[in-house]
C-alpha cells in the first residue's frame, strides 16, 4: 500500500504551481495559506492545467469537480495551497485505501 | 499537459469521451477551459471531443504572427492530423467560428457539420450591422459602474482601445467569476502579437467562397449579439444552413447557458448522423 504523505503531496504542488506560473509576474512566494486566486492570481485555464498535472503526477484521476462544488456550497469562490493540498491527499489516500488487498 | 505540434506551433489540448469527433474552437482572449467548464462534460457521453487553446491563448505557444482565420485553420488542420482526427463536427464560438468556416472553406471533406456561435467574419463585416446592435446599449451600462466607457458608435470601436479597459471589469464567467479580471494574458498578446490586426483578415475566406461552403452549418447567434446580420447572411447564402436565435445570455451563452446549448447541439450532431433533414 503506497502512503502519501501530506508534505510530499505539498512540495509537489508548489514545484507543479511555480512551473506553471513559469516567468509571470508574482507579488509574493507560493505559500501554504497562499489563495490560488485571489493572490497567486490563477485564471480557469491555469486552475485546469492545475489539476490536470497533479493527476499526470500521480498517475490518478481525481474529483476535482466534487473538490469545487465543496467550495461553492461553503459559499467560498477562492482556496488556499493547503486546502487543495488537504483534498490531493485524502483523494490519494482514499484511492490507495480501495485498491489495498 | 498535453501538445500536438501543428505547423510547428505546439498546441495544448484535451480530449474527453467517446463516440464521433466533435472539436470545439474558443474565441480570442478565451482558452480550452471557456468549453471545459460549460458544454463539454454534457457531450462526452455521446461524442469524442477534443478542445485546445488557439496559438497565443492559454498555454499553446505565443508566436509574434499568425493570428488570422486563415492561419488559424491551418493550425486546426495540424491539430486535426496530429490526432488522427479525419473528419469532424466543428464548432466556434466568437472568433473561433471564423476560423471554424475557414476551415470548412479550404477542407470541406474534413468537416461533418459546423457549428458557428455567434461568430464575426472578416469578409461579412458590411453585413453585420453593429450599428444596429441592440445589446448595445445594456453592454454600457453594465460595464459603466467600473469606469468602462465605450464609444457611442458600436462600429468605430478600436480594439486597441477598448481592450485595456475590459481590465477594469470583474470576471463574468469561470473559477474567477466575481474576482478582478486575470489579464496578463490577453495584455501578451495584445502587445506582442500582430493577433488584433490579423481578426480582420480576409484571405481567401471572401464572401463567394462562404457561399460555396456545403457542409450543413447550424449558426447559433444570441438575440443581442452585434453580429445578428452574420446569422442572417449565412442562413440567406450557405445551402445547407439554419439558424438559431438564443435568447438566454448574450455573445458568451455558450457559458452562460450550457446545457441549453450542450442539448441542442447533441440534437444538430444526432440528425446529422442519421442523416434526418432538419
Amino acid at each position: 500500500m503506497i502512503v502519501i504523505e501530506r508534505d510530499t503531496v505539498l512540495s509537489d504542488v508548489i514545484a507543479i504551481l511555480e512551473e506553471l506560473m513559469g516567468d509571470w509576474e508574482r507579488p509574493e512566494d507560493i505559500r501554504e495559506d497562499s489563495l490560488i486566486l485571489e493572490e497567486l492570481g490563477l485564471e480557469s485555464i491555469d486552475a485546469v492545467a492545475l489539476g490536470t498535472e497533479i493527476e499526470e503526477k500521480y498517475q490518478r484521476t481525481l474529483p476535482f469537480a466534487q473538490f469545487l462544488v465543496e467550495l461553492q456550497a461553503q459559499e467560498r469562490r477562492d482556496f488556499t495551497v493547503g486546502q487543495l493540498v488537504d483534498f490531493v491527499t485524502r483523494a490519494l489516500s482514499a484511492d490507495d485505501a480501495a485498491e489495498a488487498p | 499537459m498535453r501538445k500536438v505540434l501543428a505547423q510547428g506551433v505546439n498546441l495544448h489540448y484535451q480530449q474527453h469521451g467517446l463516440g464521433s469527433d466533435v472539436i470545439l474552437v474558443h474565441g480570442v482572449f478565451s482558452n480550452l477551459s471557456y468549453w471545459l467548464l460549460s458544454v463539454l462534460p454534457k457531450l462526452v457521453n455521446r461524442h469524442r471531443v477534443t478542445i485546445y487553446d488557439l496559438r497565443g491563448h492559454g498555454f499553446s505557444d505565443v508566436t509574434p504572427t499568425g493570428y488570422t482565420s486563415g492561419e488559424m485553420a491551418e493550425d486546426l488542420r495540424g491539430l486535426m492530423e496530429g490526432l488522427g482526427i479525419e473528419r469532424a463536427h466543428v464548432v466556434g464560438h466568437s472568433f473561433g467560428g471564423a476560423i471554424a468556416l475557414h476551415y470548412a472553406v479550404r477542407y470541406p471533406g474534413r468537416v461533418r457539420s459546423l457549428v458557428i456561435a455567434d461568430s464575426a467574419v472578416p469578409a461579412l463585416r458590411p453585413y453585420s450591422s453593429i450599428a444596429n446592435w441592440a445589446g448595445y446599449s445594456e453592454l454600457q451600462k453594465l460595464v459603466e459602474p467600473y469606469g468602462v466607457e465605450l464609444p457611442e458608435d458600436p462600429d468605430r470601436w478600436d480594439l486597441a482601445e477598448v481592450l485595456p479597459q475590459l481590465s477594469k471589469l470583474p470576471t463574468f464567467v469561470g473559477l474567477r467569476q466575481g474576482l478582478p479580471r486575470q489579464d496578463r494574458r490577453m495584455r501578451r498578446l495584445v502587445a506582442n502579437t500582430t493577433c488584433l490586426d490579423d481578426l480582420q483578415a480576409v484571405d481567401d475566406m471572401t464572401e463567394d467562397r462562404i457561399r460555396a461552403v456545403t457542409a450543413p452549418t447550424l449558426a447559433l447567434y444570441s438575440d443581442r449579439s452585434p453580429f445578428i446580420g452574420v446569422c442572417r447572411y449565412l442562413e440567406e447564402h450557405l445551402p445547407y444552413c439554419r439558424s438559431f436565435i438564443e435568447s438566454e445570455g448574450d455573445h458568451f451563452f455558450p457559458a452562460i447557458a450550457p446545457e441549453a446549448l450542450a442539448n441542442l447541439m447533441l440534437e444538430y450532431f444526432a440528425s446529422i448522423e442519421s442523416q434526418r433533414t432538419w
